[in-house]
């Protein structure tokens, strides 16, 4: 196991590597600062003045240690280009509403599709499984910032009941949770239920049933634990999805969180803190990707020895 | 056998390992081996039965001839060449004369293939030849299939059926060797003795010499000219269809024939050699004889010396301490 | 079929009594009815992409600001030559969704287009050759995953400019690790296949082997992925250019329409709603239709 972890872990950080180059890369092509924070007036020597001063005129690979010790051992991402703070600060007080809302909608999914995958698995072609079937289907092929601008125009503009922008009290966190939510939803709902069916086949099911086991010891102690590992797997993938598609999420509902921040950045072309927010969103990935190869399998030995 | 010199394939000391990795770095912990110093000759039209339980590397062999994999060590020739570390372009033309009939009738035919496809698509791209479904459609007659079935897919035949497909594909080069590969171990009891009878027609008819691979005695009897029985990766005897059959000189051999049921009321009682023990792994095999931990008449000896392969009587080869080399044929004796 | 007795006759396996081809046809189709209903929206789709000018009721830039913000013909003060009413600058709604069709199709089958061709060679050499080749493609495959897609596409499209061919290559360019994971593992599978084995003994060429008897086998589970990315194609076509950072207006396309819209979203709703809900009947289609052809294509190859 332990051989395991460190490999992966070495993985993680060859990725992580990997991501933090390309970050600089784009940034050192697309980014041309002396253009946007000199005056026009500038002369040639001013340039190359301001330039030697950033430490722009060193080669690629200094420019590229300097930039990535500096964020892994001082946190410094630099200046945003706008509004004049470190770009660190943005992203700090951005990524806590991120986080909130980002776990708040995946454990919704989670305790949603739970019950309703593995009911729908044991009573097939019952109400709930048709429900699910739906609820699958529609979550799939539904485009997220639509879900959300119809939750909004329904129970904010028509009903009235929620708020649809700002994030003070927890009421302003449910739509855009709910509307995370359905992002992952669908998938979560479809993996427990094809888990579940397939263990709910297997012989030695059959075989404790034949026994006398009541169904619902069967469904806790084997069906469960089985169906329960590809979602373990998925969770961790997912969680870059979900991120995603919480760029999405917060820019409907102006949430103040990395992904809306990510946004606007990206529109105004304040390019560190567009930086700052990949490395960190791209970070968690890596994390979650981790956690859920670890996790699944210290739950499932054989995969360690693949 | 000694024979002529004009043996279509000759495997000399042939040794076969796969490298176990495993760690970090992918580092070599340990070997399978799976051949580890096999010889025979096979003749011109000659049909050799190579048996022994799974894992003894007969299909290893098999495979090694058709350089599906390149030898560990030893030598292979074919018609006089040596085809051993042959490459590219060379191989591909040698790769003509040899062909496989494989196991599994289901896994080795393209599913997305048609039949005629299937059987005449390294023909056609060899021969360059326009008429090339024609020589499918003998081909088909010839294995007992209609031709007008072969713009067919595979799925929609049975299993000996598709056996049967394997077998033209094997003849569409018209090959000088052919290794069949278990060819009906996967098919009903009934459909096997079809098809080996099938196949002993076609080899009359045309001449190909066929190293025949199973795991069960029974099943060379009637097609083998000469049986091989082997071991862990060794081979533990060597002999004529007929003398292999009717005196067994390795232990290991005996029990096998003795384990074949016999359904005629009057055979001869022979006792049941039952094997202790489980077949060792091709990764740590045994000190000395492979077969000594589940030898009825195991000696010291037999622990610590390997025996040496060879010819106890014309024509009949074994490694076992219990027989000699001597030419005066003393089954005694060091 | 695989019941045949050992003593029928070689190569008959017809049944005694046939059904008509016309009942099986049709009981596949209701077998498969969500794979028929994503069908017909799909052709609606597409229908409504070539034959824009005919279906379409007005052309989609003629303005007419005394129209505008008119509503849906079946609503109040609705008005039946403007079947799904006018926006903000008077445009008619209805034409413009049609026409957005286009350019949605347009660029969902480029963009998995090239996803699929960079995917499908990558996921092959690393698959059949294995080694060093595929270390380094599953690497990349890894890496490219841990990025935030969106985020990856719409720097790709800053750093090019807005336009539609680079939005296609942004987003085909961001999408093509999906592909390579399936086609290599699927490529690996099949590597060990005895056919396969069976054509390198005949002397076949590795590149006959790879693009015949390889890619054949690869085409069913490609072309299923294939359907399901075309869909998130044109939904993530849709959000950029609802940021901005997608088509240019005054070109129609649904995810504009529904950024315009949103700025009159308390009163007219119906300009966001509506392009939303042709985005979703598109999507949900296409799913539709992959889902069945999976059903279809699986179950044959599991028979053989």
């Amino acid at each position: 196991m332990r051989t395991y972890i460190f490999y992966k872990l070495l993985h993680a950080v060859g990725v992580a590597f990997i991501v933090s180059m390309v970050s600089f890369i784009l940034l050192f092509y697309t980014a041309d600062p002396a253009s946007m924070l000199l005056p026009e007036t500038a002369d040639d020597a001013d340039i190359a003045a301001f330039e030697k001063d950033l430490g722009l005129d060193q080669p690629l690979i200094v420019q590229y240690g300097n930039w990535l010790a500096r964020i892994v051992f001082e946190g410094d991402f630099g200046n945003s280009w706008v509004a004049k703070v470190p770009a660190s600060s943005l992203i700090g007080v951005a990524l806590w509403p991120t986080l909130k809302l980002a776990l708040i909608a995946q454990f919704i999914a989670t305790i949603v599709a739970i019950p309703l995958g593995m009911v729908s698995a044991v009573k097939r072609y019952s109400l709930i499984d048709n429900i699910t079937t739906f609820i699958v289907l529609v979550g799939q092929a539904m485009p997220l910032f639509w879900l959300g601008i119809m939750l909004m125009i329904v129970f904010g503009v028509w009903l009235q009941w929620l708020p649809t922008s700002g994030s003070e009290t927890w009421v302003h966190l449910i739509l855009p949770a709910v509307t995370l939510a359905s992002f992952t939803l669908p998938l979560n709902m479809r993996l427990v239920r094809s888990g579940m069916l397939e263990v709910l086949s297997q012989d030695y099911v059959r075989t404790a049933r034949a026994k006398g086991v009541p169904r619902s010891g069967v469904l806790m102690k084997h069906a469960f634990r089985n169906a329960a590992i590809p979602l373990v797997t998925v969770t961790g993938v997912q969680f870059g999805a979900l991120l995603g598609g919480a760029v999405v999420t917060e820019t409907v509902f102006a949430w103040p969180g990395l992904g809306r921040l990510a946004v606007e950045s990206i529109q105004v072309g304040d390019f560190p803190v567009v930086q700052g927010v990949v490395l960190i969103l791209s970070a968690f990935t890596i994390v979650a990707n981790l956690v859920a190869d670890i996790g699944a399998a210290w739950i499932d030995p054989r995969i360690r020895f693949e | 056998m000694t024979g002529s010199n004009e043996h279509v394939l000759e495997v000399r000391d042939l040794k076969m390992h796969f490298p176990i990795r495993a760690g970090l770095l992918k580092r070599v912990v340990g070997q399978v081996y799976a051949v580890d110093g096999v010889s025979f000759q096979i003749g011109p039209g000659e049909t050799l039965g190579l048996v022994g339980e799974s894992g003894c590397g007969k299909s290893t062999i098999g495979r090694t001839i058709l350089r599906l994999y390149e030898p560990t060590a030893g030598s292979m020739h074919f018609d006089g060449q040596d085809i051993t570390h042959l490459k590219a372009n060379a191989l591909k033309s040698v790769r003509q004369q040899m062909q496989m009939i494989f196991q599994d009738p289901f896994a080795s035919l393209n599913p997305r293939f048609r039949v005629n496809e299937l059987i005449g698509e390294a023909y056609r791209v060899h021969s360059g030849d326009a008429n090339w479904e024609d020589h499918v459609a003998s081909l088909l007659d010839k294995v007992g299939l209609q031709a007008d079935q072969m713009r067919r897919y595979a799925h929609e035949f049975s299993g000996g059926q598709r056996q049967r497909i394997g077998i033209a594909r094997a003849l569409a080069m018209s090959p000088r060797l052919i290794v069949a590969d278990e060819p009906v171990s996967a098919l009903d009891v009934s459909i096997q003795a079809q098809v080996i009878n099938l196949l002993d027609s076609l080899k009359e008819e045309f001449g190909f010499s066929c190293l025949f691979i199973a795991h069960d005695l029974s099943v060379v009897e009637h097609i083998a000219d000469r049986v091989a029985v082997m071991y862990l990766g060794k081979m533990a005897e060597l002999a004529s269809d007929r003398d292999l059959y009717q005196n067994p000189k390795h232990p290991y051999t005996q029990a096998l024939i003795s384990a074949v049921p016999k359904p005629e009321a009057d055979a001869k009682r022979r006792d049941r050699v039952i094997l202790r023990g489980d077949v060792p792994s091709p990764i740590n095999p045994p000190s000395g004889c492979r077969f000594h931990t589940r030898c009825p008449h195991v000696q010291d000896e037999c622990r610590k010396i390997e025996p040496t392969f060879g010819e106890v009587a014309p024509g009949h080869w074994v490694a076992c301490h219990m027989h000699g080399h001597s030419d005066s044929g003393d089954a005694r004796g060091h | 079929m695989n019941n045949v007795s050992p003593t029928a006759p070689i190569g008959d396996s017809h049944q005694d009594h046939k059904p008509s081809p016309l009942s099986v046809v049709l009981k596949r189709m209701w077998q498969l009815r969500m794979g028929v209903f994503g069908f017909l929206l799909v052709l609606l789709l597409i229908g409504s992409a070539i034959f824009a000018p005919v279906v379409a009721t007005h052309d989609p830039l003629e303005q007419d600001i005394i129209s505008r913000l008119t509503p849906p013909s079946f609503l109040e003060g609705g008005d039946s030559t403007y079947l799904l009413g006018t926006d903000q600058l008077g445009r008619d709604l209805f034409s413009r969704i049609v026409y957005g069709a286009r350019i949605s199709l347009m660029i969902g089958l480029s963009a998995v287009l090239v996803s699929m061709v960079i995917g499908v060679l990558l996921g092959l050499a690393a698959g059949y050759f294995g080694g060093k080749v595929d270390a380094v493609v599953d690497f990349l495959v890894n890496a490219m995953l841990a990025f935030p897609f969106i985020l990856l596409a719409m720097t790709l499209v800053i750093v090019l400019g807005a336009s539609m061919e680079n939005i296609i290559l942004a987003l085909g360019l961001s999408n093509w690790p999906i592909f390579a994971r399936v086609t290599r593992i699927e490529t690996m599978k099949l590597r060990e296949q005895e056919f396969v084995l069976a054509a390198i003994a005949q002397g076949l060429s590795h590149v006959r082997i790879v693009l015949k008897h390889i890619l054949s086998n690869l085409a069913a589970p490609i072309l299923v992925i294939a359907t399901v990315e075309i869909a998130r194609a044109i939904i993530r076509e849709t959000f950029l250019s609802f940021l901005g950072l997608g088509i240019q207006p005054p070109t129609p396309s649904w995810g504009l329409m529904l950024a315009e819209g949103r700025d009159y979203m308390l009163t007219v709703w119906w300009l966001s709603t509506l392009p939303g809900f042709a985005i979703f009947l598109a999507a949900l289609g296409i799913n539709l239709v992959g889902d069945a052809l999976r059903d279809l294509l699986d179950p044959r190859m599991r028979k053989g």
